[in-house]
């Protein structure tokens, strides 16, 4: 599986195609970062594709983090295939160039 | 790494033509005949881009094919497109009803099929 | 399977190259059109896909070695040159050849093509390594025709460019809703494909409303909870937009709503935010005027209230930025609006009316010797001549719409007689009665043709002479008064003068030996059957041609003059009307009888006494400003009865040829006024080239000033042969 999850702090590793199939498992992952105290932090360096499922399911980690009063944050460097999908379905307002400009242009996120 | 399209028909000149203009494009396919070499083969494949039936096979028909195809975790939401001859209205309405993702209708053109297969499989 | 539909496909790629042609020729003065980059690229691809599936295969690979090509200036990693251009025409050339031949061609067919591809790898060898270049796709609108330095093409968006064209070429904005079910991840649907398609159809403004999407733990993560609003201004229409959502139409919510052309409010402001909340359906009317009463931001007081949510202000928020993106872009033609051209004619015949009917009430006016009446009437005919100019400047089109087709004229005759040329413009921009512009177009066609067979030499004779080894051929545009100057200035060898003058005699245009000045030697080439051409070419053909030229500019009302010096090039100018409509003329009297002369012919008047012109006897030329100006009687040419009276007139008039008298009774004075055409009755009266009705409700004719002038010539020569047989 390429999808990870350091132990200790709430890092996961996110890589491959993010298709439907990889929501649950998405999901699943997500918990368990939250069900730890530090800040969970998400690494898109390695994805190749989103669709909209997993996308859905990133919104909602954020959400619950937010009323958990976490911390939620993309870390890494942002594939440029995923940067122009989530542009073009009106996710991402403009290119941002830092990671953590991704938090910032999403849409409601 | 190039897409992985299985291509199922009982024609082989279809599955050929198909393979051939796919071929232009940068995917890779495979080919099976019916709807049950293909669920034999999903057996031992861990994922495909995309996957194109005929409708009207042997063994196990196209409607059957992705119905079964569905219950594996695997392809669940693997898109699936159907081959239908003409405008056959109900057997789109069939295959959008097993989980088909869309259809192609025959005669159909390169330009077409390409068209059809980027927007479902990307 | 495959054989059936062999025809189908040959169809298809036909007119699938006939398209890109157009688009290459486009692109050759928009190179960095990316539109029209895509388009090229398409249509390749298009025919490459169809050629694989029927079994041309070398078509195919053909096509998909280009395609690669192609796809590389659209990255803007390979730059669009002419060359790029020429050679991709004849990529489109060479795959129409092949479509004409089954699998396998010719073998010398075939090697036409890898010839063609040989050059376009030297190409990408040499033109690699280019930094993708920004694509520019909205860039200022100059409005300038292409001037190219170096080989690579600047970007210039011409009046076909974004833009004032952009509502000719059929842009349209839709509002799109799409919410699909919660189900539609089940057969496999991607549903940010499926957005990004769309988006793919234009310019699009997007709003994903994601405020469904609940906490991680309430999740189903197989479940969609998005929708969207999308504004999208493209070409497409609504069927092409409902296309994208084929396979998802049971499984989604669509509506698709075309927005009006105009997004401006009756004050020519961009819509408000209220418009556009109440239009989607947001809020009611009612809430808003309520929420307007507030002091507070609109969105503001909506959200406070819970009339609207956010994410539903943000949406309209988005697309109100859109809709003013959109509209500034192609601000010229914001408010514009589509008419049918019969209603514009039926409005310049009514205003015409008008116009003759002012002249009327003036004169009556005048008549009366009553002061109110004069005043009134003055007035009248200020408006009514701002109506005029408005109604006619509604019929103006830029020429530069024309200025696209002679490109090819030039690309393709050059090759064909083994010339270089290029063919640049200037003045595009330049507005002409629509009418005009659509029948300027052969006689221009003649003349670029000409200049490019008797003009322009051959490489290896211009070199020889110290000039580039590329010819030049302008073709120019601008206003001089109520006038539109067309020239087409070449820097060829200019016009033999010896071979003119001998073919001039030989035709019996010129007595042996006859001094004649260059300029009107040269217009004698205008003469019917004049061509100078030793051997008849196939392009400029057997003479004719210029005398069509004349004969449909004078049609037009205008006139043509030429200059040329030897060994540097020649410039034909067209003298157009800017309409056809109305014309400004000297109104004068012969007995009880009204003509009018086109005031722009008219270079002066003298007065002369009866007994004086009688002194003339046979040798009807008068001497006018040092010149020697032949002339007419009007009473003569169109046999009026009667005295003349004890001081006549004499109109100097232009024509093509030279300048010609007019004897007349008396001058009334200017005249503005509405060409009718004219009845059967006039038709075969020669120097006549309409009819107009005078304020008293007369008719006056309206004097054809070259046709006369040349009978006045015949006469003259009829008559100086007589004087000399004597």
């Amino acid at each position: 599986m390429p999808t990870s999850k350091a132990e200790t702090q709430g890092i996961v590793n996110l890589s491959g195609v993010l298709y439907t199939d990889r929501a649950a498992a998405l999901k699943k992952e997500l918990e368990e970062a939250l069900a730890g105290s530090g800040p969970v932090l998400v690494s898109l360096s390695l994805v190749e594709d989103i669709d909209l499922a997993c996308l859905q399911v990133l919104y909602a980690a954020r959400r619950s983090a937010k009323a958990l009063g976490r911390e939620f944050h993309f870390v890494g460097s942002i594939p440029s295939r995923l940067c122009k999908r989530l542009c073009a379905a009106g996710f991402l307002r403009g290119h941002p160039e830092r990671t953590e400009d991704i938090e910032a242009g999403l849409v409601e996120f | 790494m190039p897409k992985k399209i299985l291509i199922i028909d009982d024609s082989a000149a279809i599955r050929q033509s198909i393979s051939f203009i796919l071929h232009q494009e940068g995917y890779e396919t495979i080919e099976a005949q019916d709807g049950l070499e293909a669920l034999n083969m999903l057996a031992s494949l861990e994922s495909l881009d995309l996957i194109i039936t005929d409708v009207n096979m042997p063994n196990l028909d196209g409607i059957g094919f992705i119905r079964k195809a569905r219950e594996l975790a695997a392809f669940k939401f693997t898109p699936i497109l159907v081959l239908t001859t003409e405008s056959q209205g109900s057997k789109m309405n069939e295959g959008k009803e097993a989980g088909a993702t869309g259809w192609i209708v025959k005669p159909f053109n390169a330009d077409k099929l390409i068209g059809i297969v980027k927007k479902v499989a990307g | 399977m495959i054989d059936k539909f062999k025809a189908a496909f040959r169809e298809e790629s036909y007119e699938l190259l006939s398209q890109l042609e157009d688009t290459l020729l486009e692109l050759e003065s928009q190179p960095r059109n990316g539109e029209l980059i895509n388009a090229a690229f398409r249509a390749m691809h298009t025919v490459k896909g169809s050629s694989a599936m029927f079994g041309f295969e070398t078509i195919s690979k053909f096509t998909h070695e280009v395609e690669t090509v192609l796809d590389q200036c659209r990255a803007g990693t390979l730059p669009i040159t002419k060359d790029f251009i020429g050679l991709t025409l004849k990529a489109r050339d060479h795959l129409r050849r092949l479509l004409e031949f089954e699998e396998p061609p010719p073998r010398e067919v075939v090697a036409d093509g890898e010839t063609i591809l040989a050059r376009y790898r030297d190409y990408v060898a040499t033109g690699a390594g280019l930094k993708p270049a920004p694509k520019v796709q909205d860039a200022a609108v100059t409005g300038e025709g292409a001037t190219a330095p170096e080989s690579t093409l600047q970007a210039q968006e011409g009046p076909s460019g974004p833009g004032p064209a952009a509502h000719e070429s059929g842009l349209s904005t839709y509002r799109v809703f799409w919410k699909p079910k919660p189900e539609i991840f089940l057969d496999g649907t991607r549903v940010l494909s499926l957005v990004e398609e769309l988006v793919g159809l234009g310019e699009a403004a997007v709003y994903p409303h994601t405020e469904d999407i609940p906490p991680l733990e309430a999740i189903d993560p197989e479940r969609c909870y998005c929708f969207w609003d999308v504004v999208l201004t493209t070409q497409k229409t609504e069927n092409d937009i409902r296309d994208v959502f084929i396979f998802v139409e049971d499984r989604s919510e669509l509506r698709i709503e075309r927005l009006a052309e105009a997004f401006l409010d009756e004050e020519g402001r961009a819509k408000r935010l209220g418009e556009i909340l109440v239009e989607r359906g947001v809020v009611s009317p009612e809430s808003l005027r309520e929420a307007l009463g507030s002091q507070k931001r609109l969105g503001e007081v909506l959200v406070e209230k819970r009339v609207a949510s956010k994410a539903e202000i943000d949406s309209a928020l988005v697309e109100q930025e859109h809709l003013k993106k959109v509209q500034e872009r192609s601000d010229p033609a914001a408010g514009s609006i589509r008419v049918a051209s019969e209603k514009l004619d039926a409005l310049v015949d009514l205003v015409g009316e008008l116009v003759t009917l002012q002249a009327r009430l003036s004169r009556t006016s005048f008549d009366l010797q009553d002061g109110p009446l004069a005043s009134i009437s003055e007035q009248f005919e200020r408006l009514i001549s701002q109506l005029r100019d408005n109604t006619m400047s509604i019929r103006m089109l830029p020429i530069g719409s024309t200025f696209n087709k002679f490109r090819r004229v030039v690309r393709d005759l050059s090759l064909e007689l083994g010339k270089e040329a290029e063919l640049v413009t200037e003045g595009a921009e330049t507005e002409l009665d629509k009418t005009v512009i659509e029948k300027l177009g052969d006689p221009l066609v003649h003349i670029i043709r000409n200049s490019l067979d008797h003009g322009i030499e051959k490489p290896s004779a211009r070199e020889a002479a110290g000039k580039a080894p590329k010819g030049r051929i302008l073709l120019s545009a601008r206003h001089s008064g109520a006038y539109v100057l067309i020239q087409v200035a070449d820097d060829g060898r200019g016009l033999d003068r010896d071979a003119i003058y001998q073919k001039a005699v030989e035709r019996g245009l010129l007595a042996p030996g006859q001094e004649v000045a260059d300029d009107e030697l040269f217009l004698l080439i205008f003469a019917p059957g004049f061509s100078t051409a030793k051997v008849v070419s196939a392009v400029s053909g057997r003479g004719v041609g210029m005398d069509v030229v004349k004969r449909e500019i004078d049609s037009l009302g205008g006139s043509v003059s030429l200059s040329s010096e030897p060994g540097r090039g020649t410039t034909i100018t067209l003298k157009i009307p800017l309409t056809l409509a109305i014309i400004e003329g000297l109104l004068v009297r012969i007995a009880e009888e009204f003509y009018v002369i086109p005031l722009s012919s008219v270079d002066g008047c003298i007065e002369i006494r009866r007994s004086e012109l009688a002194s003339y006897g046979e040798r009807r030329i008068l001497s006018y400003r040092d010149e020697l100006v032949p002339f007419v009687s009007l009473r003569e040419s169109f046999e009026t009865a009667g005295e003349e009276p004890e001081i006549e007139q004499i109109v100097i008039a232009n024509s093509q040829e030279c300048r010609v008298g007019f004897v007349v009774d008396q001058v009334v004075g200017d005249y503005q006024t509405v060409i009718k055409p004219l009845g059967r009755m006039f038709k075969d009266v020669e120097g006549v080239s309409g009819a107009t009705i005078l304020g008293d409700g007369t008719v006056a004719l309206i004097l054809d000033v070259n046709r006369l002038a040349l009978a006045a010539q015949r006469d003259g020569a009829k008559r100086a042969a007589r004087g000399g047989e004597r």
